[in-house]
């Protein structure tokens, strides 16, 4: 149960009270005196029940108000009582709140009293009674209870009987983290009925049939609009009715309450509001704030929820004590705030802030402040900012008007100067900055450039490169460099070049005479102290062995050992880019008594290798290289493997070559390589170890210690075996990637046979084909000349002859010869080469016979003479098989033709018709005659001069022999001396086959 | 779906904005066709729940499943599509234009109940309130809009009807003390009658349809007694006659 929300109204008026403390004395002593004699008259008629008992509700706040008099005491007498007082809910018997009421009353004064429930007095009947005892000790024997009055019933919503479902409280308004107990009144509504809490369903406990309650602990804000509860019968599915939890934010105390003037007029305070506890539906507005001034009395509301202006008056008030007050409907807070006013002044910003007399190196700066009083000290503070950070920060008292010398100003400097003032004798705020910015004018270049060169070996071509001035060094913009060229060898005019900045080189071509050159940088306000140096004429660079160094991510630390004593210093050159074109030149001077350094740059890379030169300059300004460094910063694996190309791949060897390989370009020192084999051998050769592949593969090792063998020979190999290898880098920590292993496949020893001897042989032969093409009249000429025309033949001059009887014929028969051997040999496979159309396989055809022209008395078996002719150019059949009798005969030959070569009549018949066919197409399949030798003398070629002694030939003449035979004729073979004879008659020259 | 329902409120409030203007300047489009673009174009853009009663209901705390099942619109609140099917043209001007304007006091009356943003609540609760807040602000501009294009509508229809006026976008007047029936029914009842705004501005869309497609209504200025609807109310017939919202709006 809640007491004190509830308003509880007071049951005496303050006037009455006054009196009362006046009289108090005198009166009890009275009463004391009657005491006596009238006690026993009241014990029996005093009844002192609570009379005129009214209950009252209001039901926004859950208040019930009891009002009540108690008629029977004695007049103006005041006695102090306890009223006992009983609530029940629904019905009397339920008594849900039983409590005491202290208090003094009067005779027929109205006593109030309120009581507040926890459940909206609208979810049910509440049923009040009151009873009363005098609680004084000058009246014990009216220390008894009165009797109770009767009930009174508060029914606030009356719903029975109603079809309507009612959700209580209405549009309550709480605070957040408050406890809110809510029910619902179904009426006759006999459907269950869910309610719900922002879409989530809550559950209460029944009160009675029609009423259900639920209590919400530690409700949340959800939303300005209020949290939504709401019931909805089940089995109609609609919402019977809902309120809204107007939940408030807790008003929160001011923050950070101040109070300060910028003017002595206005006392602006300000604080931080926290959270709005506005509310929608006009449940709540924002908060509101008042202050309150103790010492004047005066209040004034704030428009604005953070901040209100209080006029100062001119009433010379110094101390003020501000109350700041806020409210809303449910809570209210203050904050207090006691100060002088002295002590809260925030000048405002100074203005008209100048810079006069502005240096290369100086300036001085005004500034003018709003007055606050002759009275008034204000300490300036003057900040100079350059490049965005601070660099200088002073403070000066200033009355009205201030002003600062700035000095040690850089020239050709942006420069921001700000200054703020606040009260020199008591400090409260800093003003807002005011400032502006300004620039110093240019001044000379303070220092020379740093000046180095390049020269290109065995030439005189130096390339001059200076690095710009810092801009401390470079007092303003420099706009152009100055080089001037002296010959220090012979007396000339010095020659002069100025380069247009950014420029940081230049390349000079001078003759083989030492020069001294001097660089100056020059802005607009001068030039730079000169920087000189001096190109020998004989550079004299000797030789120097390149030193490995290692390097680390902070660069290379490298030292050297001096060689002369007359050191101006020492300087170390590289290339930042090295694989660049450009190279990015780099250089690096030291004093003359180092002798190490460490070399840094943002550029370097790891894996890519770095070489440095270390000069010494003389005193004559004159570099002499002294050593040679190389490392990298970090030697990285090798990222590809070398090309690797076979060579002379024998049946037992191969070579590997990768002279294409850089060993310079790789991202770590080389220090040799590994040539992996893999093979189905499981024995490594002599030189190779066994290794284990990655994958798990196991195969033979070559190992290569030097980075420039590039070349490898794998020995020992098995012909016609294929082999993989492999060919990576490898370096001090690791190797190349494990790439691909390239297939050879030695070759077998014939082939290796046939490459080398067959071949050139064919080319030999084709070479000599060609050739005889080329030359082929030449080859006809010597080799096969043109068949003689038959018909110009001497035989055919002796068959005209017959029908010319005046010529002197030589009959055939007539010659009697002596003996005619037909060379019989065998030269299949040139037979084969010449033309022949019989197969090779056919082993009859290996062999070549010569007929017999005429038959000798002892070997002739025959029918008759045979004659045979040979001409490769003929194929025609012209000789009869028969006649010859010892060999087979082309079956393709028709058997007609065999017949008629029986004779010579029929000889000169197949030799007539051979010679038609010669003109025409040879038919395939004919080529079993060979003509054998007609005899004819180049030297005459007419049948005219035909030499009547044919047979004996004259000495060194030429003879065309043609000879028919048919290549089916398996003849004896001929014997040397047959051969020989045959030779014999056609002469030595003219033997054909 | 956030960046279409912005794109669609953008749409809106640059339609809204110039059709204000227009009115304004005392500048109404001639051409009947290109009037009644304007207007179903913004019907269809206004019936779309996003553009108010998305917001309202996010502002009140009604975006649950169960209310939102139950935010339908009270019958008899605003006239059936069929009602307004039957209404001559003019008529059915007017009575949408009543429909808006009751529309418009409504929403000034629920957004001079709904104190801004301010510090109050979580950051992100905050800003969907401020979110929600303007497209409320936006929406009384689009029907401002709308109802400066009704009104150039039926002066291009020929009509001297005082009360369809070019509007202003001016705080809306309060409402009459009614018995105060819970804010929780004040705002479901809000949620009702901006289904039905929804649904008789999609109805008015079908209605600027059909005049679309009737051939006889391209005519620029045309007297009024030409109009049909003319002579349907030469003779007394309850579909000439004007159509009003009968609902009581909850305030």
């Amino acid at each position: 149960m809640l007491l004190r929300d509830c308003p509880v109204i007071s049951k005496r008026k303050p006037e009455s009270m006054a009196l009362f403390a006046v009289f108090q004395t005198t009166f009890l002593l009275t009463l004391l005196s009657l005491r006596t004699h009238q006690s026993e008259v009241l014990a029996e008629n005093l009844l002192l029940t609570p009379e005129a008992f009214k209950v009252s509700v209001n039901s926004a706040q859950r208040c019930l108000h009891l009002q009540w008099t108690v008629h029977n005491l004695p007049y103006n007498q005041e006695f102090k009582m306890i009223f006992q007082i009983q609530i029940s809910r629904t019905e009397t018997s339920n008594v849900i709140w039983m409590g005491n009421y202290s208090t003094t009353v009067k005779w027929n004064e109205t006593v109030h009293w309120s009581w507040e429930s926890e459940l909206p007095l609208e979810c049910a009947a509440h049923f009040v009674r009151i009873r009363s005892v005098v609680d004084d000790a000058r009246f014990p024997e009216w220390n008894f209870w009165s009797s109770w009055s009767s009930w009174q019933e508060v029914n606030v919503q009356d719903s029975t009987g109603q079809d309507t479902l009612f959700v209580f409280p209405k549009d309550k308004l709480v605070e957040e983290g408050s406890n809110v107990t809510i029910c619902y009144i179904s009426g006759n509504i006999q459907n269950d009925i869910s309610c719900y809490l922002e879409g989530e369903q809550i559950h209460g406990e029944q009160l009675d049939p029609h009423v259900s309650t639920f209590k919400l602990e530690n409700v949340p804000f959800i939303r300005k609009g209020g949290t939504n509860i709401y019931c909805e019968e089940k089995q109609r599915k609609a919402i019977s009715n809902g309120t809204v939890l107007f939940v408030s934010k807790v008003l929160e105390e001011p923050k950070d309450f101040s109070c300060e003037t910028r003017d002595f007029k206005t006392l602006i305070c300000t604080w931080d509001p926290g959270a709005n506890t506005a509310l929608d539906w006009s449940k709540q507005p924002s908060q509101s704030y008042t202050l309150f001034e103790s010492y004047s009395g005066k209040k004034k509301h704030c428009e604005e929820k953070n901040r209100c202006n209080w006029q100062i008056t001119q009433d010379s008030q110094e101390i003020y004590n501000f109350t700041l007050i806020t409210e809303n409907y449910l809570r209210k807070r203050s904050v207090n705030l006691l100060f002088n006013l002295t002590h809260r002044v925030h000048p405002m910003s100074p203005f008209s802030v100048q810079f006069e007399n502005i240096s290369a190196t100086s300036a001085v700066m005004t500034w003018k402040l709003h007055s606050l009083g002759d009275y008034f000290t204000l300490l300036c503070q003057v900040e100079l900012h350059g490049e965005g950070k601070m660099i200088q920060q002073h403070n000066v008292s200033v009355k009205a008007n201030g002003k600062y010398l700035l000095n040690e100003l850089e020239p050709n400097t942006e420069y921001v100067a700000q200054v703020h003032c606040a009260d020199d004798n008591h400090f409260w705020k800093w003003s807002e900055w005011s400032g502006r910015d300004f620039t110093t004018p240019e001044a000379a270049p303070s220092e020379a450039p740093d000046v180095w060169r390049t020269m290109k070996s065995g030439s005189h071509n130096v390339t001059l490169f200076w690095k710009p001035l810092s801009k401390f060094h470079a007092n303003g913009k420099i706009l152009f460099y100055n080089v001037a060229v002296e010959n220090l060898d012979k007396p000339s005019r010095l020659e002069h070049r100025s380069i247009p900045a950014p420029a940081n080189s230049t390349e000079l071509t001078l003759d083989g005479c030492s020069y001294q050159i001097r660089v100056t940088a020059s802005n607009s306000a001068g030039a730079s102290p000169a920087a000189v140096i001096v190109v020998p004429a004989a550079p004299g660079n000797k030789e120097v062995e390149e030193e490995i160094i290692e390097g680390t991510e902070d660069g290379f630390s490298m030292s050297w050992k001096p060689q002369s004593g007359d050191v101006m210093g020492y300087v170390v050159e590289w290339c930042d880019r090295p694989q660049d074109p450009l190279c990015d030149f780099q250089w690096k001077k030291l004093g003359p008594n180092t002798t190490s350094t460490v070399i840094s740059s943002d550029a370097f890379r790891p894996g890519v290798r770095y070489n440095f030169r270390i000069y010494e300059l003389s005193t004559k300004r004159i570099a002499h290289l002294l050593e040679r460094k190389t490392g990298y910063t970090r030697e990285l694996a090798p990222s590809d493997n070398p090309h690797v190309v076979t060579n002379n791949l024998t049946s037992h060897s191969f070579t590997l070559s990768w002279k294409n390989y850089s060993t310079k370009s790789q991202p770590a020192f080389i220090r040799g390589y590994h040539v992996y084999l893999k093979s189905k051998e499981e024995q490594c050769q002599p030189g190779a170890e066994k290794a284990v592949l990655p994958d798990d593969t196991v195969c033979c090792q070559y190992k290569i210690d030097n980075p420039e063998q590039k070349t490898f020979t794998v020995e020992n190999l098995k012909p016609e075996s294929f082999y993989e290898f492999l060919v990576t880098p490898h370096t001090s920590f690791s190797e190349g990637p494990s790439g691909t292993f390239t297939k050879v496949r030695t070759p077998d020893e014939y082939p290796y046979m046939l490459v080398h001897v067959i071949v050139p042989v064919v080319i030999c032969v084709v070479l000599l084909v060609c050739g005889c093409l080329l030359k082929s009249q030449w080859m006809k000429d010597k080799c096969y000349p043109d068949i003689p025309d038959p018909y110009k033949s001497s035989v055919l001059s002796l068959i005209k002859s017959k029908e010319n009887p005046h010529r002197t014929i030589m009959s055939i028969s007539d010659c009697i010869p002596d003996a005619i051997e037909v060379v019989n040999k065998q030269e299949g496979s040139k037979i084969q080469s010449l033309g022949t159309r019989k197969s090779l396989t056919e082993p009859e055809l290996t062999k070549l016979s010569y007929l017999y022209l005429l038959p000798t008395e002892k070997n002739y078996s025959g029918p008759g003479p045979c004659i045979c002719f040979e001409n490769y150019t003929y194929n025609q059949a012209a000789s009869d098989c028969a006649s010859c009798g010892h060999a087979p005969v082309s079956p393709e030959a028709p058997p007609s033709q065999w017949g008629l070569l029986t004779s010579s009549e029929n000889l000169l018949k197949a030799l007539e018709k051979n010679y038609m066919n010669s003109l025409g197409e040879i038919p395939a399949g004919e080529t079993t005659l060979n003509y054998v030798s007609q005899l004819a003398s180049p030297m005459s070629g007419d049948k005219d001069s035909l030499s009547t002694n044919a047979l004996v030939p004259p000495p060194c003449s030429e003879y065309k022999m043609q000879m028919a035979v048919p290549l089916c004729l398996a003849s004896p073979p001929p014997t040397e001396n047959s051969d020989l004879s045959s030779i014999t008659l056609l002469g030595p020259s003219e033997h054909y086959r | 779906m956030p960046t279409q329902t912005t794109g669609r409120t953008l749409l809106s409030l640059v339609l809204g904005l110039l059709f204000a203007s227009m009115a304004a300047m005392g500048s109404c489009p001639g051409d009947f066709h290109v009037l009644l673009g304007q207007l179903q174009k913004q019907a269809h853009a206004m019936q779309d729940p996003s553009s108010l009663l998305d917001p309202y209901m996010r502002i009140q705390g009604l975006d649950f499943p169960q209310l939102r099942e139950h935010c339908t619109e009270r019958p008899g609140t605003f006239p059936s599509e069929g009602a307004l099917r039957g209404l001559g043209r003019r008529s059915f001007l007017r009575t949408l234009d009543a429909t808006l304007g009751l529309v418009l006091r409504r929403l000034a009356a629920v957004q001079q109940q709904l104190p801004e943003a301010g510090r109050l609540g979580r950051p992100p609760a905050a800003r969907l309130r401020a979110q929600d807040l303007e497209m409320l602000k936006m929406a009384r501009l689009n029907i401002h809009g709308l109802r400066n294009n009704i009104f150039c509508m039926s002066r291009l229809l020929g009509s001297s009807w005082d009360a369809a006026e070019p509007t202003q976008a001016a705080p809306g007047t309060s409402p009459p003390p009614t018995p105060d029936p819970g804010a929780f029914q004040r705002k479901l009842e809000g949620c009702r009658f901006l289904r039905g705004y929804h649904r008789v501005l999609s109805s008015a869309g079908q209605v600027f349809g059909k005049w679309g497609k009737s051939p006889s209504q391209g005519h620029r200025h045309r007297p009024p007694r030409a109009l049909p609807e003319d002579a349907s109310r030469a003779r007394p017939s309850r579909r000439g006659r004007r159509l009003v919202p009968r609902g009581q709006l909850p305030r």
